[in-house]
């Protein structure tokens, strides 16, 4: 029995941000706290050696997904930081034995095959892993996300999922990265074809060759930037240079900047074909988010971080200037002991203190910023069809999941 | 009259109805069907939202995906006075009191990871690596540990590669040595250098610093010293060590490695945890230092009146070298003690393990012409 939907909403509604009013269904976000949440989340984590991370971390996913809608309806996580920190002891087991037979080849088989095994390891193996554990992580999370108590999944295999991409690797290798935007649109293919969201299937309807253009701007400004950097280094080297010191700073920068504001671009219009691409049944997807802003993000992002940082070493510099002259009149071997115990524990303090200024800028200035940004981007055409769409069976573990995936996770 | 919006866990669609509040829980009512349903308060869990509570319902452990979300004021209202009797948690999450048990858990595994699991490890596997692997490791090494204790400058080692003093260390080591098996040969050179110290690297290489010459009054007590060095090598502990120390910091790395500064406590644990366990190397190089020095017929209590007369120097505040005397070697009064109560059971000594000439011969190796070193 299917129980239509009234269309009036009559809830005493929830503060989401007002969706413009353009014909389609936007996805919004809603601006809660979040300040207190990191800051306590660091801390503890501190206090208890690390091993609060993984409820902080779900806590910080919860605030992200509970505070993204869709037709004021919520997204919810319903991960726990219990199932990531097995997922983590799993991750343990088989990274240390890894990581101990690598060290002790590395150690005893002499210089040259230690070298070829650990690189071997660094280039091969540990890539090859990685990927694997971010589609195991992605599937964890999926079967942790709800929307209207309905489950989204992931079926497939990170090995096929590693296979499917495999000759774009290889491919992008020997091409020097010009066909980089194959492998990832393969990647992104085998991701999409394999997300359900209930009973409904995920469909991708992409090609590489749309997003070529983009990134042939960027290829060849990285080549531009190599060359220029070997003949300016080379002339520099042998003829004293062809151009004055200041000039070759500003084009390199200039070089520097224009790579970056290109791979921007790239992001963004790929973010914007792949949203594009990708179909829940009847429902269509589009993303009409914008370079600029996302630029704009960075860069604020980048300046109060050097700010911060610049600040905290003057705050540092002039407590030490202080310290040292109320001891500068003893000159005792304890008191330059004490000295150098005051230095070593100075010094922690800015480095855990930059440390968590950073975690901290980046999740309020970047990491919120950037997901209202791409979130808000995202429109959605046919929503009715919303209503049709039925749970899936089975449990959270997922009919498509195994145990092992249970809270099989990496940072992120 | 309350309203809300409610989703069944089997539609992806969302329904407009009413809300009373029960005795025994939450009444919800379809104003088009007129169809009521009620979740009891046990089975009804809230997470708050700005401005919304969203509830959902877990039945038998299990949550279906059954949603309702309210105004969190109109909530607020109706239900201030029943919070305590729903529900906790999401279905599968672990309380407050679960998570301080799974720490514990991983902080108890980690802990007899470190002070059981990795020294047993490391006990394990240093026998099983070839000593060629270890003499070629400890010839690798040899350079850069010489500069780190030269503080830059590579050390000078005493001694002509044919002289007297040469010829003395090379018969105190084979004396010491003469009835026991070593897993392979053993090479002694005495540091240029004015600092209380003494260590073995891989493979059998052993430094004694000058110093130990020249504040010994007897030849005991420098081969007290030399034999401590040589368990050491029977124990192959330095490979015991390498093979600890990067397990350590490999899985200290991987479980604190996040952004947030997990590093430095590393550091720090690491350095406690390494140092607890070397003290028990310590205790065993010094059991092999009296049975040697036994075996040889010299004095095995000469290491404690050497190191004693140490002690003395430094409470005199003579060299300022304490903490040279601790780098690697911390002399602790339970290790005296230990080494008197083994020495018991030993022969009373026959002779000092050198004759007056050799030990003559060994005092000056470091005036003889500068050796060409390694």
């Amino acid at each position: 029995m299917h129980v239509p939907t009234v269309e009036k909403r009559l809830t005493d509604a929830a503060p989401w941000g007002k969706a413009p009013d353009d014909g389609v269904t936007r996805l919004t976000t809603r601006t809660a706290p979040l300040a207190g949440l990191v800051l306590k989340g660091m801390l503890l984590t501190i206090l208890t050696f690390g091993i609060y991370r993984f409820w902080y971390k779900t806590r910080i996913r919860r605030y992200y997904w509970s505070n993204t809608a869709l037709l004021d309806d919520g997204f919810e996580y319903t991960g726990t930081g219990k199932e990531l920190l097995i997922g983590f002891l799993i991750a343990l087991a088989v990274l240390v034995p890894l990581n101990l037979s690598a060290t002790i080849i590395g150690l005893f088989a002499g210089e040259l095959v230690g070298n070829i095994v650990g690189g071997l390891l660094a280039a091969v193996l540990l890539p090859i892993l990685f990927q694997v554990w971010l589609y195991r992580a992605r599937r964890y999370r999926l079967a942790r996300t709800r929307y209207r108590g309905i489950r989204f999944s992931q079926s497939g295999t990170a090995t096929a999922y590693f296979l499917a991409s495999l000759k774009w690797l290889i491919l992008s290798v020997l091409t020097l990265g010009i066909t980089t935007p194959y492998l990832r649109t393969a990647m992104q293919e085998y991701k999409i074809n394999n997300t359900w969201f209930g009973k409904t299937q995920a469909s991708f309807h992409g090609e590489a060759r749309a997003l070529m253009k983009s990134w042939l701007v960027v290829w060849f400004l990285f080549l531009i930037i190599l060359i220029v950097g070997i003949t300016t280094g080379v002339s520099t080297a042998f003829a004293g240079g062809f151009m004055p010191l200041w000039m070759m700073i500003l084009v390199n920068v200039g070089l520097g900047l224009a790579v970056y504001v290109s791979l921007t671009a790239y992001q963004a219009g790929e973010f914007r074909y792949f949203t594009g691409a990708t179909r829940f049944g009847e429902i269509g997807l589009e993303s009409d988010v914008r370079t600029g802003k996302i630029f704009a993000t960075k860069i604020i992002f980048y300046v109060a971080f050097v700010g911060a940082f610049l600040s905290l070493i003057g705050i540092g510099a002039f407590v030490a200037g202080a310290t040292g002259l109320t001891m500068m009149g003893e000159n005792s071997s304890s008191a330059s002991l004490a000295r150098v115990g005051i230095i070593v524990t100075g010094m922690t303090l800015l480095g855990v203190l930059m440390v968590l200024v950073y975690a901290f800028l980046s999740e309020i200035l970047l990491r919120r910023r950037l997901w209202r940004l791409y979130v808000n981007s995202i429109t959605l055409t046919n929503t009715a069809a919303l209503d049709g769409i039925l749970q899936a069976g089975a449990d959270e573990t997922g009919a498509f999941g195994e145990a092992f995936d249970t809270g099989f996770d990496v940072a992120g | 009259m309350i309203h809300g919006r409610y989703s069944d866990g089997i539609r992806s669609a969302t329904h407009d109805v009413e809300i009373n509040r029960l005795q025994s829980g939450i009444e919800i009512t379809f104003p088009i069907t007129g169809n009521k349903l009620v979740w009891s308060y046990p089975e009804t869990r809230i997470e708050r939202e700005v401005g919304e509570a969203r509830l959902h319902r877990v039945r038998e452990g299990v949550d279906a995906g059954e949603r309702l979300s309210v105004g969190s004021a109109v909530f607020d209202a109706a239900f201030a006075g029943d919070l305590a009797r729903f529900g906790k948690g999401r279905a599968g999450e672990a309380g407050p009191g679960r998570i301080a048990l799974w720490t514990g858990l991983a902080i108890a595994s980690m802990v007899f990871l470190f002070f059981v699991g990795l020294p047993f490890f490391a006990r394990l596997l240093a026998p099983l690596v070839p000593y060629s692997w270890e003499v070629s490791l400890g010839k690798s090494v040899e350079p850069q540990v010489l500069e780190m204790v030269g503080q830059g400058k590579p050390a000078k080692l005493c001694g002509k590669p044919d002289g007297a003093g040469k010829a003395a260390l090379t018969a105190m080591t084979s004396r010491l040595t003469a009835s026991t098996k070593l897993p392979g040969e053993l090479k002694v050179d005495i540091v240029d250098l004015p600092v209380i110290n003494a260590f073995a690297l891989p493979g059998g290489r052993i430094f004694l610093f000058r110093p130990v010459l020249e504040k010994a009054t007897n030849p005991d007590e420098v081969a007290g010293v030399l034999a401590h060095e040589i368990g050491h090598v029977i124990h192959r502990d330095s490979m015991r060590a390498l093979i600890h120390d990067s397990a350590l910091s490999i899985i200290i790395g991987v479980i604190i490695g996040d952004v947030t500064g997990g590093g430095l406590i590393g550091g720090l644990g690491k350095m406690a945890l390494g140092s607890a366990y070397s003290r028990e190397n310590e205790r065993d190089a010094d059991k092999v230092s009296v049975e040697l020095m036994g075996q040889a017929g010299a004095d095995p209590r000469a290491i404690n009146i050497f190191f004693r007369r140490l002690t003395e120097l430094e409470k005199g505040g003579g060299s300022g070298g304490l903490l040279d005397a601790l780098q690697s070697h911390p002399i602790t009064g339970e290790r005296i003690t230990m080494v008197d109560r083994l020495a018991e059971n030993v022969p009373p000594p026959r002779a000092p393990i050198l004759n007056a000439a050799e030990w003559a011969a060994l005092k000056g190796i470091c005036n003889e012409t500068t050796g060409a070193g390694a």
